[in-house]
């Protein structure tokens, strides 16, 4: 189980505040699919994916990556329960969706850099160092249920 | 993994807004890479890794000027890297897995002072970018 810090949370939840959702959550998912293109592979029904423009401006990605942030939520209102938050979501991605647990890894360094650019110097050493041990917390509570 | 054109270019644009920041932009990404990842402090026992110490900045500088020698010469990397390669092969032996966690702070700290200038193009060509670099640093391991 990850451990926080109370300085630890606070810079997540802070920041968190600060986000819209809806419009990081799109650019997550887009920014995975353009960096790594061959994680396109679970959106064959999401229409045009040509080229970076058509991904970040495709409203089935935008749409989804706001559902998978909203989800995201949940983790920074649960930073001490992780794998019970997730446990169905963990089920959901093994048995349903199929997903390598690595392309959590990959989504939660894109949503960084996303905090990055658009939080600039607020985004600082330690405010990463903390979204780090976040993002990692994810992708491990949602691997714990894979067989 | 090839650099295309398009890369080269996206590349070249980065690190040309990035202007005289580079060796700065390198002693915060090891700042970054230290505090996120605690085990690449392995590494540098020799060195006060204080947050913004000296010995940082100063081998964030070094980082940074030889990946601007790769910008230099992306249509041939393993050529203008052949020594760091060698230095990293024969007497760091720097475990691969750190690159990643180096080049992922590299693009937090571009990215921070670039905002929207990151575009998820410039972002996926860099990323390439690094990891090419990476690949040669640790072509003659084995």
């Amino acid at each position: 189980m990850v451990h926080f810090t109370a300085e630890e949370k606070a810079a997540v939840t802070s920041l968190w505040a600060k986000v819209n959702v809806e419009e990081v959550g799109g650019e997550a998912l887009g920014r995975l699919l353009v960096v790594y293109p061959w994680t396109q592979r679970f959106f064959d029904t999401f229409g045009n994916l040509s080229s970076a423009s058509a991904i970040m401006g495709n409203p089935k990605v935008k749409a989804h990556g706001k559902k998978v942030l909203t989800s995201f939520g949940d983790a920074v209102k649960n930073m001490d329960n992780l794998k019970p938050a997730f446990a169905k979501l963990s089920e959901l991605h093994c048995d349903k969706l199929h997903v390598d647990p690595e392309n959590f890894r990959l989504l939660g360094n894109v949503l960084i850099i996303i905090l990055a650019t658009h939080f600039g110097k607020e985004f600082t050493p330690e405010t990463q160092a903390a979204w780090q041990k976040l993002v990692v917390g994810v992708a491990t509570a949602l691997s714990h249920k894979y067989h | 993994m090839v650099l295309s054109a398009a890369d080269k270019a996206n590349v070249k644009a980065v690190w040309e807004k990035a202007g005289g920041n580079v060796g700065k932009y390198g002693g915060e990404a090891l700042d970054r890479t230290f505090l996120s990842f605690p085990t690449t402090k392995t590494y540098f026992p020799h060195m006060d890794l204080t947050p913004g110490s000296a010995d940082i900045m100063a081998h964030g500088k070094k980082v940074a000027d030889a990946l601007t020698l790769a910008v230099g010469h992306m249509d041939d990397l393993p050529g203008a890297l052949s020594k760091l390669s060698d230095l990293h092969a024969y007497k760091l032996r720097v475990d691969p897995v750190n690159f990643k966690l180096l080049s992922h702070c590299l693009l937090v700290t571009l990215a921070c002072h670039l905002g929207g200038d990151f575009t998820p193009a410039a972002h996926a060509s860099l990323d390439k970018f690094l990891s090419s670099v990476s690949t040669v640093l640790t072509s003659k391991y084995r």
